[in-house]
């Protein structure tokens, strides 16, 4: 098929090997026998087959690299692909849809238990926020949840809190109070993370949230070294929503520890 | 070198009318295929020496995208577009009909023709293509192109011509023609005939020249040869391999496979000054490089990773990138001329096929069957493939639909054929 391949490119070379040892009877040179090399040629040969093998050696590994070159290209295509798929399917989770896609939440369920005064109390408040102002409310979340995704921490909790404020009784309220602690956590603010976390947890003990959060409330008494709460939220994570996501990691985090040995 | 015989032909006025039409005589739709939009060509009225219906109804049904009606099975066969009963058309399921009659007119033949859409009723296209006696063929296929475009909004690649390789007789007679046909197969006029093989034609982006190997000297040597005038020039003789001539689109230059430096690379020759540049470093074989439509850059095959692959290389040299991922053997590229697809000959079921690969996507797909399928070459629309294969020991041309839809053979009668290309439109 290669028109000019089919051409004798390079003419293989003869091999010359010595004949055997061990023969019972004296060897004697056959008639027409091809003589026998000179040590030259033979390193010569030697040095050509090596050549050969490497160059050959050389083509596989070339076929290798090439190969694993265009994997690693595929693959950063479809890790693409994939963020953009989970980003658009975790969009559509953070967005819980006007029709109830999401379960509700039940407003001041707890009030007492709530630590942070301001927003249980406007979240006691009548919920009935006016259709016109559903555009608002949502361009706010995506504007928060974008700065996060940007990785501007800073602006996003102020987002994320002001969004809160402005819209207490949206069911996404737990979801802004979840990556409100989420984007402490990432600044290393613990004290500030735990009390976001406890706020979903208090405050909507019902919302799809409430699992992850309490997950994150136990990695946040990990890295106080309060391995004793820890544990005990792990696992609270783990009876109360087994077969969950967030009850996998648990188990997960609790095996760490046990190795550990913490 | 008096063994030898080279015989140039000059092609003036396209086709000499006394020459007897040589090998090519049947032409057979090997596979059928579906969701192809229904069309029938009703026998043109007038007289002519040649069945034009039969000829558009022909391009037609090898584009993959049609199905014709024999004229047999057709309802009724008007020549006037008034006379046509379009519920009668409807009624044996056809889209489309196109009517017609030939009228002589000064350049010999006027071919006059419209395109009806019978579900709306309605007048698509209406035309007259005029054709001499020699031309006559050639105005038809332009016909079928002003078709498939009015339908389609896709350019027809009927109109056009193709070029390949036939090899006939027994050593020391063998005899190797470089051919130039019209794009169904008809009309094969010999260029060259020599005793010494000839391989590797390529058409320059005019479609006045091939660019073609010729061992006339008993060495590999490239030529460019004039098909009008016949004047043929040797533009390249290093020393050791001279092969696969390609055009680039500028016209101006040849990529071409040179062994001079040691083992094969591929260099561009530029046809002005004859000078010479490498493109490709490598201890394995380069070669088959073909143009990027943009002319940025060639496409070629290379076993640099142990077996045959294609790679690209830009004008100034550089790191190949390589193409071919997908079969252990991608040989003999072909670029289609928007830059999307890259057609191989691709190992397949332990036989060789004609593999069309998305660059865009990455997804490639079979358009041929093998086992023994050689040198694709795109039409220049790109919706079809020109190929050579082997059936029944027998050597044929085959035009595949890129998408896959049909294949139909060009038979010859006997004898070897080889390495087509096919050619640009007419500018």
């Amino acid at each position: 098929m290669l028109a000019v391949m089919a051409a004798p490119v390079c003419a293989a070379q003869p091999e010359w090997r010595s004949w055997g040892t061990g023969e019972t009877s004296a060897p004697r040179p056959v008639e027409g026998a091809i003589p026998a090399p000179t040590p030259t040629q033979t390193i010569m040969n030697e040095v050509m087959q090596r050549q050969q093998q490497l160059q050959l050696e050389m083509r596989e590994i070339r076929d290798l690299v090439e190969r694993q070159g265009y994997e690693i290209e595929m693959l950063k295509k479809a890790n693409k692909d994939s963020y953009a798929d989970t980003d658009r399917r975790l969009r559509a989770l953070e967005q819980p849809s006007a029709t109830g896609g999401v379960a509700p939440q039940i407003p001041g369920a707890a009030p007492a238990d709530m630590p942070a005064a301001p927003s249980a109390q406007e979240a006691q408040a009548p919920a009935q926020v006016p259709p016109a102002d559903a555009v608002g409310e949502q361009a706010a979340y995506d504007e928060a949840f974008g700065l996060l995704k940007a990785g501007k921490y800073d602006l996003a909790i102020k987002a994320f809190d002001a969004f809160v404020r402005t819209y207490p009784a949206s069911p996404s309220a737990p979801n802004a109070q979840y990556w409100s602690g989420e984007a402490r956590y990432v600044q290393g603010d613990l004290k500030g993370a735990m009390s976001q976390f406890e706020l979903v947890v208090k405050g909507a003990p019902a919302h799809p949230k409430v699992p992850d959060a309490l997950l994150k409330i136990g990695y946040v008494f990990y890295d106080q070294k309060n391995y004793a709460k820890a544990r005990e939220t792990l696992n609270k994570v783990k009876d109360q929503f087994p077969g969950s996501q967030a009850a996998n990691l648990a188990e997960q985090r609790i095996k760490r520890m046990q190795q550990e040995g913490v | 070198m008096n063994r030898l015989f080279i015989q140039a032909i000059a092609l003036l006025a396209l086709a000499l009318a006394a020459l007897p039409a040589r090998a090519v005589l049947q032409i057979d739709i090997t596979q059928g295929s579906d969701g192809t939009l229904p069309i029938a060509v009703v026998p043109f009225g007038g007289g002519a020496p040649e069945d034009i219906a039969q000829i558009i109804g022909a391009d037609l049904a090898r584009s993959g995208q049609f199905n014709t009606l024999a004229p047999t099975a057709m309802p009724e066969q008007p020549v006037d577009p008034q006379q046509v009963n379009f519920g009668a058309w409807r009624a044996a399921k056809r889209d489309y009909v196109v009517v017609g009659r030939v009228r002589p007119d000064a350049a010999g033949f006027a071919l006059e023709f419209y395109l009806l859409d019978a579900v709306k009723g309605t007048q698509v296209t209406a035309m007259s293509v005029s054709a001499s006696r020699a031309e006559l063929r050639m105005g038809a296929h332009r016909v079928a192109d002003i078709i498939y475009e009015a339908i389609l909004g896709v350019k027809g690649a009927f109109a056009t011509r193709i070029a390949y390789i036939t090899e006939s007789g027994v050593a020391p007679y063998r005899t190797y023609s470089l051919e130039v046909a019209d794009s169904d197969g008809f009309n094969p006029q010999s260029i060259l005939e020599s005793r010494e093989p000839i391989m590797s034609p390529s058409w320059s982006p005019d479609g006045r020249k091939l660019a073609y190997v010729s061992f006339e000297t008993r060495r590999s040597a490239i030529y460019v040869q004039d098909l009008f005038t016949g004047r043929r020039e040797r533009v390249s003789s290093f020393p050791s391999i001279n092969g696969s001539p390609s055009w680039a689109p500028t016209g101006d230059r040849l990529a071409v496979t040179l062994s001079k430096d040691g083992n094969p690379e591929i260099y561009v020759l530029n046809l002005a000054t004859r000078q010479v540049n490498r493109l490709t470093v490598s201890s394995a074989i380069d070669t088959e490089a073909t143009w990027l439509p943009d002319g940025s850059g060639v496409v070629f095959t290379s076993d640099r990773g142990g077996r045959p692959q294609t790679y690209q290389v830009g004008i100034d040299g550089g790191t190949p990138r390589r193409l071919t991922f997908d079969g252990g053997y991608n040989a003999r590229p072909s670029v289609s001329a928007d830059g999307r697809y890259l057609a191989t000959i691709q190992s397949c079921g332990g036989g060789f096929c004609v593999s069309v690969l998305d660059m865009k996507t990455g997804a490639s797909q079979a358009v041929s069957k093998g086992p023994q399928d050689e040198a694709p070459s795109f039409a220049p629309n790109g919706a079809m493939l020109l190929y050579a294969a082997s059936e029944g020991g027998r050597s044929v041309l085959k035009v595949a639909s890129v998408q896959g839809r049909a294949n139909t053979r060009l038979s010859f009668g006997q004898g070897k054929v080889r390495d087509p290309a096919w050619g640009p439109s007419r500018q």
